[in-house]
């Protein structure tokens, strides 16, 4: 313990500058955090991370692991004391200046403390897992800056193909597998590291871990995540089989300037098993991917090797959204056309109500929402939510919205069970819903709980697209 | 009861990829005393001190410091022992008081008053960062950090390299001062330094140690021999294999004897050349010796 407060003291000296600049960072992404400033989104989280990977990497590359030169490999020092004082330092300086940065943001958001202690714990551990730690790892195995540059791109690059939110609510399944693949990973490789201090094969096993965490990521495939969705769920639904889903006629098709078709068919259920439910509603919302379409000529669209993904809605009704060219629309209104997909069914209920008037209302499982007024700058009014952490897990609708009057602008989703994902901003926009312009306050809004999910292979034959109706965009009034 | 070496290796073996660095190589550094390990560049000296000090790992064989295994070694180990090198990275933020006070409680045998001394004797500037020191200056700050702690086993790899001559002897004395329960093994080029203060010699050469003794024995035993024959000298095939590669020139036929003996090596010579005039026998340096197995070693290959 002494030898870990030594070495930790030593690094603290040695690097009181890193500190600092740091320390300004995270000061000023509270600042901008906090007085809404039109620069909260632009430099500040991205400076805040640059400046935590240099910090975590300076000072784990102050006893570099590789290598035969460095004075301190000859010393009476105990790698697992220099482990741990590299971790003290990674935790007073990378999570306790996040985690109060974390607090003075939400605090001054309108969030209680109980309200935000369970987001606010579970941030800082993947802070420190998925960020820290995996920064460290490169660093353990690495002697420098370029080298460590060099290292933390596959660590980018896992980041951006744990994009791409083909499932919405639900990627969460696969967002958690690689994160706890990636953790497992560090871990292994820095312990393995500071074990050993074997480079050549704490490097091998960096990239054979990575590849995994990479594999995982892109293999995990809907049907999985949909399997863990539906059981982590709190209703279990015993026999799917028996819903019924069919199209409803009142479908329409958007001519977008001549090029395309934006069609929506809605989606009607039947045999929805509400009686299970902890609630008498069960509102299903859909995901739609693997899309094809065929048309009576026997031509497909997507063509051979394609599929569309990501298509369906967020909406009060239920229904399939998906674009094709203009004049494969044509072919599809000249006769019956089929259409199969795999269908992701989340099954929605607790309905609750809250009132929103001028003043901010925090809503469990949502976030602080308030209603935004016209002004010179905003040409329609909206309820605007804060989220806590992570995204809104429950589903948020207006009364209006429920009949099918108004889609949100912008809805990012979660069905996550965690309280907290990782991120640099504890909180930010993420629900913005319009409103007509003669809304009056109070609003009254609803939330609804994901409740059942199943998946589902669907086919669809006979339909008559020649039915939808017919609207061109922009549309004129 | 035979005293447990201080630093021994056993078949000790190392590899880089297809290249042999080491072959085989048994080295016993007897405790208290001063080891000199001595050879051409690429002869596999540094190798060899990074196993023992478990800075590389032995592809073959085993390498021993104070009874420990060298892959072995723990802090308790590191304690008692001692390293400095040329190439050692220090901390070069750091002042040269800071890095003794934070070197200070790695160590419970850590002698204040002998690194205050330290610091005096090498004239070093308590408040200059290790990174403002030059090379000389460096080593000095080096190994004042090594025998302030009293060490048991000091291990120095070339610490001589490219410093002038005044450096050189004022660490050396330094050095002496201060190890008289120690015991040293250092690796050099300067074999002059060498010999004035080492009492123990071992010379590798190709990864192979090709003689490990006292100083004292392996100058008894070369020996430089101009040998003068009344006719024009011719080299006698087969050669003695503990002769050195000879060179003749008229009537006098030069070699070095590696395992000199008075009566022996003139009842040889006598037997080799029946028309010897005279035998003149010259003690060499260690630098001579040192040249000598050097060249041998080329002509060998």
């Amino acid at each position: 313990m002494l030898q870990t407060l030594h070495i930790f003291s030593k690094d603290v000296r040695s690097l009181r500058y890193e500190i600092g600049v740091t320390l300004a960072v995270a000061a000023t992404f509270v600042f901008f955090q906090v007085t809404d400033s039109r620069f909260r989104d632009l430099g500040t989280p991205l400076l805040l991370v640059i400046a935590g990977w240099l910090l975590t990497v300076r000072v784990v590359h102050e006893e570099p692991l590789p290598g035969t030169r460095q004075f301190w490999l000859t010393r009476p020092y105990s790698r697992a004391s220099l482990l741990a004082a590299k971790i003290l330092f990674l935790l007073a300086f990378i999570v306790l200046p996040k985690t109060i940065a974390d607090l003075a943001i939400t605090l001054h958001a309108g969030f209680s403390f109980s309200d935000l202690l369970p987001g606010l714990l579970c941030s800082q551990v993947l802070l420190f897992t998925l960020f820290a730690i995996p920064i460290a790892a490169i660093a353990a195995v690495t002697t420098n800056l370029a080298q460590a540059i060099v290292a933390s791109l596959p660590l980018m690059f896992m980041l951006a193909i744990s994009g791409g939110s083909a499932l919405g609510p639900l990627d969460w399944v696969r967002h958690a597998a690689m994160a706890l693949a990636l953790a497992a990973a560090a871990l292994s490789v820095v312990v393995f590291a500071y074990g050993t201090r074997r480079t050549t094969l704490a490097r091998l096993l960096a990239g054979v871990l990575w590849i995994a965490a990479v594999v995982i990521g892109v293999g995990l495939n809907g049907s999985l995540g949909s399997a863990v969705e539906s059981r982590v769920l709190p209703v279990h639904l015993d026999d799917v089989s028996r819903v019924g889903m069919d199209f409803g006629f009142t479908g329409t098709a958007t001519l977008m300037s001549g090029f395309n078709a934006q069609i929506r068919l809605p989606i009607r259920f039947a045999g929805l098993p509400v009686e299970k439910a902890t609630s008498v509603e069960m509102l299903p919302r859909i995901i739609a991917t693997n899309l094809r379409i065929r048309a009576s000529d026997g031509t497909l669209w997507p063509p051979e090797n394609g599929f569309l993904t990501g298509t369906g809605t967020n909406d009060s009704e239920p229904a399939l959204d998906f674009n094709v060219p203009a004049n494969y629309y044509a072919k599809l209104k000249a006769g019956p056309a089929s259409l199969r997909a795999t269908l992701y069914v989340t099954l929605y209920g607790n309905r609750k109500t809250f009132s929103i008037d001028s003043r901010r209302v925090i809503i469990p499982g949502v976030g602080a929402c308030s209603f935004q007024p016209m002004s010179q700058n905003v040409t329609r009014p909206a309820i605007i939510c804060l989220n806590l952490f992570r995204s809104p897990r429950l589903l948020l609708l207006n009364n209006q919205e429920l009949s099918g009057q108004q889609p949100s602008f912008f809805y990012q989703l979660s069905h996550s069970p965690f309280p907290a994902e990782l991120g640099i901003q504890p909180s930010e926009m993420t629900v913005a819903m319009g409103l007509q312009p003669s809304a009056q306050l109070p609003l009254e809004i609803i939330t609804l709980e994901p409740l059942a999910h199943f998946q589902r292979q669907v086919s669809f034959t006979n339909l008559k697209l020649d039915q939808l109706k017919e609207e061109v965009f922009p549309m004129s009034r | 009861m035979e005293t447990m070496p201080a630093i021994r290796t056993e078949s000790l073996t190392k590899r880089f990829r297809f290249t042999p660095a080491l072959n085989q190589m048994d080295l016993i550094v007897p405790q208290g005393s001063i080891y000199a390990l001595v050879g051409p560049n690429g002869a596999g000296k540094t190798t060899c001190i990074k196993i023992l000090m478990n800075l590389l790992r032995p592809s073959a064989g085993r390498a021993g410091v104070l009874g420990r295994d060298s892959r072995r070694l723990s802090p308790a180990d590191f304690a008692q022992i001692g390293y400095a090198s040329e190439n050692l990275q220090l901390p070069e933020w750091m002042t040269v008081e800071y890095f003794l006070g934070y070197l200070k409680p790695f160590y419970p045998t850590w002698d204040d008053a002998r690194a205050g001394e330290l610091l005096r004797q090498f004239a070093l500037p308590r408040d200059r960062k290790l990174k403002e020191l030059s090379r000389g200056m460096k080593m000095k700050a080096a190994l004042a950090s090594v025998l302030a702690y009293h060490p048991r086993v000091i291990v120095l790899d070339e610490p001589f390299s490219g410093l002038d001559p005044l450096v050189r002897d004022e660490l050396i004395q330094t050095l002496l001062g201060h190890c008289a329960d120690a015991t040293v093994l250092l690796s050099s080029h300067d074999l002059a330094e060498m010999e004035t203060f080492a009492s123990h010699i071992g010379y590798l050469e190709h990864g192979s140690l090709r003689f490990s003794e006292e100083l004292t024995s392996l100058q008894n035993r070369f020996r430089e021999l101009d040998v003068l024959l009344n006719q024009p000298a011719t080299i006698p095939r087969p050669w003695p294999t503990d002769w050195l590669p000879a060179e003749a020139a008229g009537a006098v036929v030069r070699f070095t004897d590696t395992q000199f003996q008075t009566e022996q090596t003139t009842a040889r010579i006598h037997s080799l050349w029946p028309n010897v005039m005279s035998i003149e026998a010259r003690a060499m340096p260690l630098r001579s010796i040192f040249v000598a197995l050097a060249k041998s070693g080329r002509k060998a290959e």
